[in-house]
């Protein structure tokens, strides 16, 4: 690499780090607002995580979450904050992909193209 | 509330230790929640597994403009954990759950033995592997005498390793910082804060790649991973700040034990003697 190369690479990760600090923010920012609705839903509620029950009273489907969202339920919004920190990981590929696009790194490119891939797929199995 | 609370605070520790020692906080993670809080495995695996995804999240933003991680070194293995991290997910729904947690407790008392040993960068003279040198990946890193080019060895043995910890991700539910750092600091001898910062920045993404498996199986329950995610974030943003003072030998030495005990106990309560 050049020390051009070097310097781009180094401005691309700085900026790539930004946005996945506010991508962060506000992925925070909705669950501690889905928490808080869910601490009042939940209000002296007893906690129990000591068995695990498939049929808990839980979004674990999207549209779930959406329909959870719709009503204001505080886990359905905790849920959709979850979710969006793992888009995040798939946000940060992307910017992968278009750093090493810039570089003309075209190995590097096609690396975290399969890597995206291999994560999308995992959404269909 | 109460129970929230500490949840809150244990994840906080799990966070903190988990970017100081490049393990990830995962592995710590469950097994706390499981013999303090008597949480299930499958919830604490959902729950530790998007903690896994907020600490590399948290402590990426401090490595990547510091320019440590090394982007091409860790893509290049990445495509072998998130594959290895699809396939552990897929076989998470033919493993009972005893095995599971002997395997986690295993890797536990690795993670020990791994922190407990002098990491000392040996500066070598040898080439790097040719695969390193076409592909660009040596890298500059800040020491005390300046800056230093780091030399890359054995990128497929390294690469082959990172599939098994990509499969240990995908069926505990945890980072695999252990064996990411192993492969990059004893395989592929790169220095060890790029090995933990480069670790660091793929782990998110590894764990990603199962997160969709655990989250139709209902392992993430929001309830729980709320004050997880809150703890741990507090934990690694506050660890990536301390990282570049290296924690001391007691210190260290103190992570080693907790680590080593929670691996013992996990070890005894799944087969049944606790």
């Amino acid at each position: 690499m050049t020390n051009a190369e070097k310097e781009l690479e180094h401005v691309i990760q700085k900026r790539m780090g930004r946005i996945l600090f506010w991508g962060m923010m506000v992925c925070t920012a909705i669950i501690l607002t889905g928490g808080a609705l869910y601490l009042s839903e939940h209000a002296g509620a007893k906690a129990n995580f000591g068995v695990f029950i498939t049929s808990q009273n839980q979004p674990r489907t999207l549209s779930a979450v959406v329909k959870g969202i719709v009503s204001s339920n505080g886990g359905a919004i905790i849920a959709a904050g979850i979710l969006l920190l793992v888009v995040l990981q798939y946000v940060r590929v992307a910017l992968s992909i278009g750093m090493f696009v810039r570089m003309k790194a075209w190995f590097f490119t096609g690396i975290s193209v399969f890597i995206l891939g291999v994560l999308l797929y995992a959404l269909i199995v | 509330m109460l129970f929230l609370l500490l949840v809150f605070l244990i994840s906080l520790a799990a966070g903190l230790l988990g970017v100081l020692t490049g393990l990830g906080g995962g592995v710590v993670l469950i097994p706390a929640l499981m013999l303090l809080l008597g949480v299930n495995i499958h919830y604490a695996m959902g729950a530790s597994l998007i903690a896994v995804i907020v600490t590399s999240s948290a402590a990426a933003p401090t490595f990547m403009s510091q320019g440590l991680s090394n982007l091409r070194i860790g893509l290049f293995l990445e495509t072998a954990a998130a594959a290895g991290a699809v396939a552990g997910a897929i076989l998470l729904s033919v493993v009972p759950s005893q095995f599971i947690g002997v395997l986690l407790g295993v890797v536990l008392l690795y993670s020990a033995y791994l922190s407990s040993r002098q990491k000392d960068d040996v500066t070598s003279e040898r080439p790097s592997d040719p695969i390193a040198v076409r592909l660009g990946m040596e890298g500059e890193y800040p020491t005390a005498d300046g800056i230093k080019v780091y030399r890359v060895y054995h990128v497929l043995a390294g690469t082959g390793l990172l599939g098994i910890a990509g499969v240990l991700s995908g069926l505990l539910g945890i980072g695999s910082g252990a064996v990411k750092v192993l492969a990059m600091d004893r395989i592929m001898r790169l220095p060890y804060k790029i090995s933990t910062t480069t670790s660091n920045f793929i782990i998110g993404i590894t764990a990603a790649a199962s997160a969709g498996v655990y989250f139709t199986r209902g392992y993430i329950d929001p309830g729980l991973t709320m004050p997880v995610v809150l703890g741990v974030l507090a934990g690694a943003t506050f660890g990536a700040r301390v990282l570049l003072r290296a924690p001391s030998r007691i210190l260290r030495l103190v992570f080693v034990i907790v680590i080593a005990v929670l691996g013992l106990q996990l070890i005894a309560k799944s087969i049944g003697i606790y």
